[in-house]
């Protein structure tokens, strides 16, 4: 053996064995064991365990039975509660997501404007999203209430009949999306867009507003695009929390009426915790991740479109020199 | 090496980072701790509930009530007097037990008598309370993990789930060794306690489902009606106070309809019962609904509502029965005997008496027996004084404090023995009386025979609500959805 291969041959092994090497490896581990144990623990051990339930019966009570891919058969084949449920959440992000992110970008740039007491409305906009939500959700069903509500009494003030809100199976959904709102339009998007407001360099808009562009034009020109990463950030997290709906219906209308307000995740609760189908349920979570997995991965992938990162090239544009 | 994350990178990490943990949070609530339940190892009866069958109906709906006389009914001589009654253990057992009940008044009421227990058996006892909305996932989890405590309170409904599985003790073989009395309670409740013909629990509480008209005494003095004393002879009789009543934005009458899924059955049955007919086959196999009888019983609650709207709508339906009578929107409730405690919500602001409800076409007011339980569980590693603790928790003063009996904040509803509803403590609210003869007439009601009541009573609900509304008509097309929506989850293998 010559020396310059038993030098090759043996770095490798010196790595691996040194001491302040394996300190470090055995300190890093260490540092992160805290959040690794409790990941493996609660998330991935339950997150594996629930994909093996999905393929069988098994109520709680007695030991799980495999059935194979009836759970996942019946999903899609059996329960008139899936699709309808599925489609009416879809419905529910339709109206909450653009109008949730309209409302907070608009919250957000109202408080960017540098007037006296911004951080009194601040503080305003941001109280509901720390509210409990049983409780904001309780309080708005009596404002809501039909005869004794006050929203409907302030309505008749001005000679507007009142509708039923969560009692009718019209309006229902919309109800729910504007308690939706109130607990979320001022909360945490609502931060993350004045962050992404305030990273927009000022001389941009110096820039535009010398070459003649008018409040509306540097909006669109200037504003959007700097901000679209933000934009996409809170759509791919507005998307996932409005399919994952759940509190509003749980507290606000238990999925009525009439199904009105029975949506996915809400149908997933009861039947795993209501009606003791942990494997159905669990083949309903399963299905439900590789839907909001498609959803967002078609998000990244479109993001490409209409999302400008500052500083990077465009894939198709050259230098302008 | 300097590293810097792009804020592209960072937007992009946080999107996929929160997405991963919602969606692997949603997965992970599905699973329990443990995926197989451990029923115990000890057989403490000869039953096989592997084989259970759904409790048969202790009798058929014929829930007579007779309007009998406040003396007659009360029968004071069948009832021990209240010292007497009280729980008096003559045996010294020691150990510790675990208990499980909701949180809120009973648990109150468990914490003052718990001391008098530990000082007749020496048996320490643990009280783990949880809300009642999630109570019963709770304790199931706990039976999965093989955790559970070694007494609890149950609901009816969930009783024949435990048994079929083995979870819980069958008590028959420690009622014959006790020589326990079991005619201490209503037959209708220990009827209730019974599945597949063994005895799974003690009745814990006991009411006769929403069979009772409450008023408010001012409001129908104001709208010129004579109230009847202890029952409405008729149907015709109530529309036509409550036609009297309403008025002014104020309602005549609230049916006990719209509370929440897991409640609909009771008001829905209490009708059935009354126009001769029942909800579920006696073999809880198939539905009742699309049966001439249920139709008429259905369409005449329906008519209640929007053809002599006199009664509440589903547009005004409220979280809780008595909203809207303490809001002096409603003259007169039909309710059960939790809302025997209204007086407590109205601040003397008016006075509220009540009556038993009318009977229906078949001359009957359909009651049930309505009960809560007391189980034991198969894994207790203390039977006897577990068994001791249950007969604790259904005696007769221990009913008698969860009636309010002592002037706490208890629900109203009172225990399932027959004196406690014979305890002048509980006849000293005016709104009880009325219930001995509800009680005294009330028989099991019948459950899914494949244990899918839960879901049975989501179609119900959720079906029912357009009608509720005013959205649908109940004709025939109407029926025939809902016999389908539950017959479909009853045509179901057993959960």
């Amino acid at each position: 053996m010559s020396t310059s291969s038993a030098t090759f041959a043996a770095q490798p092994a010196r790595r691996r064995s040194s001491p302040l090497t394996r300190r470090k490896a055995i300190e890093g581990y260490l540092y992160i064991s805290p959040f690794l144990l409790g990941f493996l623990i609660f998330t991935a051990y339950p997150l594996l365990t629930s994909l093996y339930l999905s393929f069988t019966s098994y109520n709680i009570l007695s030991a799980p039975t495999w059935i194979g891919l009836e759970n996942y058969q019946r999903a899609f084949t059996q329960d008139p509660q899936f699709w309808a449920s599925l489609s009416r959440t879809g419905r529910y992000a339709l109206l909450v997501v653009p109008i949730g992110i309209v409302c907070s970008l608009l919250a957000a740039m109202m408080l960017n404007q540098g007037f006296r007491g911004t951080a009194i409305f601040r503080t305003l906009f941001f109280l509901p999203s720390i509210t409990p939500v049983i409780a904001s959700v309780l309080i708005w069903l009596w404002l809501l209430q039909p005869s004794i509500g006050v929203v409907n009494y302030l309505l008749s003030l001005i000679g507007v009949p009142g509708p039923p809100w969560v009692q009718s199976t019209t309006w229902a959904v919309p109800s729910l999306v504007i308690l939706s709102l109130w607990n979320t339009a001022g909360g945490s998007r609502m931060i993350v867009f004045l962050a992404g407001l305030q990273g927009v360099p000022q001389e941009l808009y110096e820039a535009a507003h010398i070459d003649g562009a008018n409040r509306i034009q540097r909006f669109w020109n200037v504003t959007v695009p700097m901000i679209s990463p933000t934009i996409f950030f809170n759509l791919v997290i507005s998307v996932i929390g409005a399919l994952s709906v759940f509190s509003v219906a749980y507290i606000g209308t238990q999925g009525g009426p009439a199904y009105a307000t029975y949506f996915y995740v809400y149908h997933l609760y009861i039947t795993a915790f209501q009606f003791n189908l942990m494997g159905y349920a669990s083949a309903m979570a399963w299905i439900f991740l590789l839907i909001v997995l498609a959803l967002t991965w078609l998000q990244f992938w479109g993001q490409k479109r209409w999302v400008f990162y500052a500083g990077e090239e465009r894939d198709s544009g050259g230098k302008d020199g | 090496m300097a590293s810097t994350m792009s804020r592209r990178a960072l937007l992009r990490g946080a999107a996929g980072l929160l997405g991963t943990f919602g969606a692997a949070s949603l997965l992970s609530a599905c699973v329990s701790s443990q995926p197989a339940a451990k029923p115990a190892e000890s057989k403490p009866a000869e039953s096989k509930p592997a084989e259970a069958k759904p409790a048969a109906p202790a009798a058929q709906p014929a829930a007579t009530t007779a309007p009998a006389k406040p003396a007659e009914a009360a029968k004071p001589a069948e009832s021990k007097p209240a010292a007497a009654a009280a729980p008096a253990v003559a045996k010294k057992l020691s150990g510790n037990l675990r208990l499980h009940v909701r949180t809120g008044p009973e648990e109150d009421t468990l914490k003052a008598m718990l001391p008098q227990f530990k000082d007749d058996t020496g048996v320490e006892v643990k009280v783990e309370s949880f809300p009642t909305a999630e109570y019963t996932t709770k304790v199931q989890t706990l039976m999965a993990g093989g955790t559970v405590g070694d007494v609890m309170w149950g609901i009816q409904r969930s009783t024949p789930k435990f048994a079929r599985n083995k979870q819980i003790l069958q008590l028959d073989d420690l009622v014959a060794k006790d020589k326990y009395d079991l005619n201490l309670y209503w037959p209708g409740a220990v009827a209730a306690c019974k599945f597949d013909g063994g005895l799974w629990a003690l009745p814990y509480k006991i009411h006769p489902g929403p069979a009772a008209i409450y008023y408010n005494v001012q409001q129908m003095q104001e709208a010129g009606v004579t109230m009847p004393e202890r029952q409405y002879a008729s149907w015709d009789d109530l529309k036509k106070n409550a036609k009297a009543a309403t008025k002014d934005g104020r309602f005549g009458l609230q049916l006990n309809v719209g509370l929440g899924f897991l409640n609909t059955p009771q008001p829905v049955t209490m009708f059935l019962r009354s126009w001769g007919t029942d909800f579920y086959t006696p073999d809880g196999k198939k539905s009742n609904l699309n049966d001439p009888k249920a139709k008429e019983a259905i369409r005449f609650m329906y008519d209640l509502m929007h053809t002599d709207k006199i009664a509440v709508t589903g547009r005004d339906f409220t979280e809780q029965i008595e909203d809207l009578m303490v809001a002096q929107k409603v003259s007169q409730v039909m309710a059960a005997s939790s809302t025997k405690s209204i007086p407590t919500k109205i601040g003397g602001k008016f006075e509220v008496k009540n009556l038993i409800a009318p009977p229906g076409p078949a001359g009957v007011v359909g009651t049930q027996a309505i009960v809560d339980h007391i189980i034991i569980s198969s894994q207790t590693k203390n039977p006897d004084a577990a068994w001791e603790l249950a007969k604790f928790m259904t005696s007769t003063e221990f009913g008698v404090r969860l009636g309010g009996g002592t002037g706490g904040t208890a629900s109203g509803t009172t225990g399932a023995q027959i004196a406690v509803f014979n305890d002048p403590r509980i006849m000293a609210n005016p709104l009880h009386p009325i219930f001995i003869d509800l009680v005294k007439s009330a028989t099991a009601p019948v459950f899914a025979a494949n244990l899918r009541e839960e879901e049975v009573s989501q179609a119900l609900h959720q079906t029912m609500m357009p009608l509720w509304l005013g959205e649908r008509k109940p004709d025939d097309a109407f029926f025939d959805e809902l016999t389908k929506a539950c017959q479909a989850v009853l045509d179901q293998p057993t959960a």
